[in-house]
C-alpha cells in the first residue's frame, strides 16, 4: 500500500517523540512543558515535512530548541510560580538501575548554562553530529565544540567534585 | 573513579537511552495537525466560496441591460421561434399588430347555398411579440390537415397570388408578400397617412405525412426580411 506523507510524519514522531520530550525535558526542567514544547515542534515539523530538506531528525531538533528557547524567555519575562506541589515530585519515568546516579546526573544537567545543554541535548540524546548540532542551534562549529568541553568538564566537577578539583588544580 | 569525557559520554547516553513514557503525546499531536489541516481547508476554500457567492449575487442584482440574456422565445405548436433582441411576447390584440392580417382562411369555400363549413386553419391560435418601437412578429401554426378543393391551404392561395414571392425556409418552401398594398397606393394619393413600415407575411406549409400540413404562416412589422426568414428557419429546424 502506498506511503502517504501524512503516514511518514506519524511514523517519524512516533519514533522522535521520546527523544524529543526527553530532550525538551534537558532544556526546560518541566515534564509538563517538555510535552508541550515537543507537541508544538512536531506540529511545526508537519507543517513543513514536504518542505524538509535536511535530515527530519536535525530539523525537529532545530525546531524543538527554538520551541524551547521561547519558553525559555518566556519564563524570563514572567517567571511563574509553581503553586502544585505535585509539580515537584519527579517523574515516575522508567526503572533506573542506579536511582541516585541518575538523580545526580540530572541535576548536574540542570546546573548547566542553557547553551551547553543544548549542545548536549543534540549530541548525546538525539544523537546529531556536530555539523547537525551547529546547524540545529544556528551556532559556530566552534561554539558546539567549546561549549561540549565546557559541559563536560562542568558535569565532571558535579559529578565528582574531588575528580573536578583535582583536574582543575592541574 | 576517573570520570574522564568517555565515561562522561557513556553516561550521558546510558542516562538518555532510558526510555520515557510519552502516552498518547503523538496521537494528541496528529490529531492536532488533521484539525489544524482541516482549518486551513476551510479557511482557503471559504474565501472562494464566498467570493463566487458574492458575483452571483452581484450578477443577479446587475441591471437586466447589462447582463447578456437568452433571447425570448415565441412558443407555437411545439415550435420555439427565437425572438430578435428586444422583443418579448405579447397579446396578439396590441397595437403594434393590429395592422397585421394573417392570411389564414376563417371559412372553407362552398358552394353557394350551402352551409358554410369552418376551416381546420380557423382553429390554430395566434401569438405575437412586440418591440419597443412598435415591432411586431405574429404567427400561427394550425393543426395538421390535408387540404382539399374545398379547403385549400394559404400555401397553395399565396402560390397563386401575382405579388408572392417563393423563399426556402430550412428545408421547406414559402411563399412571402408584402401587406398593405392599397394602403400604400392610398398613401401615395395622399389620401391616407402611410404605415410606419410594410408588413410582410410569410406562409409555410410544414408536411406532416399523410398528406396533411401544418400551415405556419408568420405577419412581421418592423423586421427585415433576412431576419425574418432566418427567425422562422430556425424555429422549423430546430
Amino acid at each position: 500500500m502506498r506511503r502517504t506523507p501524512h503516514d511518514a510524519c506519524s511514523e517519524f514522531a512516533r519514533d522522535a517523540a521520546p527523544g524529543l520530550v526527553r530532550a525538551a525535558l534537558l532544556l526546560l526542567g518541566d515534564r509538563a512543558a517538555s510535552e508541550d514544547a515537543t507537541q508544538v515542534a512536531l506540529l511545526r515539523v508537519f507543517g513543513r515535512w514536504e518542505h524538509i530538506t535536511s535530515s527530519s531528525s536535525s530539523y525537529a531538533a532545530s525546531v524543538l530548541v527554538n520551541v524551547c528557547r521561547d519558553v525559555v524567555r518566556r519564563r524570563a519575562r514572567r517567571p511563574e510560580t509553581l503553586t502544585d506541589p505535585a509539580s515537584f515530585v519527579p517523574d515516575p519515568v522508567a526503572v533506573v538501575p542506579d536511582p541516585s546516579d541518575r538523580v545526580a546526573l540530572d541535576a548536574a544537567l540542570a546546573a548547566l548554562p542553557l547553551l551547553q545543554r543544548e549542545v548536549v541535548a543534540m549530541r548525546y540524546l538525539l544523537d546529531l553530529s556536530v555539523a547537525e548540532t551547529t546547524a540545529a542551534l544556528r551556532v559556530p562549529e566552534g561554539t558546539v565544540k567549546s561549549a561540549t568541553s565546557r559541559a563536560f568538564d562542568r558535569l565532571r566537577v558535579l559529578l565528582d567534585p574531588e575528580e573536578g578539583e583535582v583536574h582543575h588544580a592541574h | 573513579m576517573h570520570t574522564d569525557d568517555c565515561m562522561i559520554e557513556e553516561r550521558l547516553r546510558r542516562h538518555f537511552a532510558e526510555p520515557v513514557e510519552i502516552g498518547d503525546l503523538v496521537d494528541v499531536v496528529v490529531g492536532r495537525y488533521r484539525r489544524r489541516r482541516a482549518r486551513r481547508v476551510v479557511a482557503l476554500v471559504a474565501p472562494v466560496i464566498v467570493g463566487a457567492a458574492g458575483i452571483v449575487a452581484l450578477a443577479s442584482s446587475t441591471s437586466p441591460s447589462q447582463i447578456p440574456r437568452r433571447p425570448s422565445v415565441l412558443e407555437l405548436a411545439g415550435y420555439q421561434f427565437d425572438l430578435p433582441a428586444g422583443y418579448r411576447v405579447a397579446a396578439p390584440s396590441s397595437s403594434s399588430c393590429g395592422a397585421i392580417t394573417l392570411g389564414v382562411p376563417r371559412a372553407a369555400r362552398t358552394s353557394p347555398g350551402a352551409v358554410p363549413t369552418v376551416s381546420p386553419y380557423a382553429t390554430a391560435t395566434v401569438s405575437a411579440a412586440v418591440d419597443a418601437n412598435g415591432g411586431c412578429v405574429t404567427m400561427v401554426v394550425t393543426p395538421p390537415a390535408t387540404p382539399t378543393a374545398s379547403t385549400p391551404t394559404p400555401y397553395v392561395r399565396n402560390g397563386r397570388a401575382t405579388s408572392a414571392t417563393r423563399v426556402q425556409v430550412d428545408t421547406y418552401t414559402g411563399w412571402l408578400t408584402t401587406q398593405g398594398a392599397l394602403t400604400r397606393w392610398l398613401a401615395a394619393q395622399g389620401l391616407v397617412a402611410p404605415a410606419p413600415s410594410p408588413a410582410l407575411q410569410l406562409s409555410v406549409a410544414v408536411p406532416v405525412g399523410g398528406g396533411a400540413y401544418r400551415l405556419l404562416v408568420v405577419g412581421s412589422r418592423g423586421i427585415a426580411q433576412a431576419t425574418l426568414l432566418r427567425l422562422v428557419a430556425r424555429g422549423l429546424s430546430a
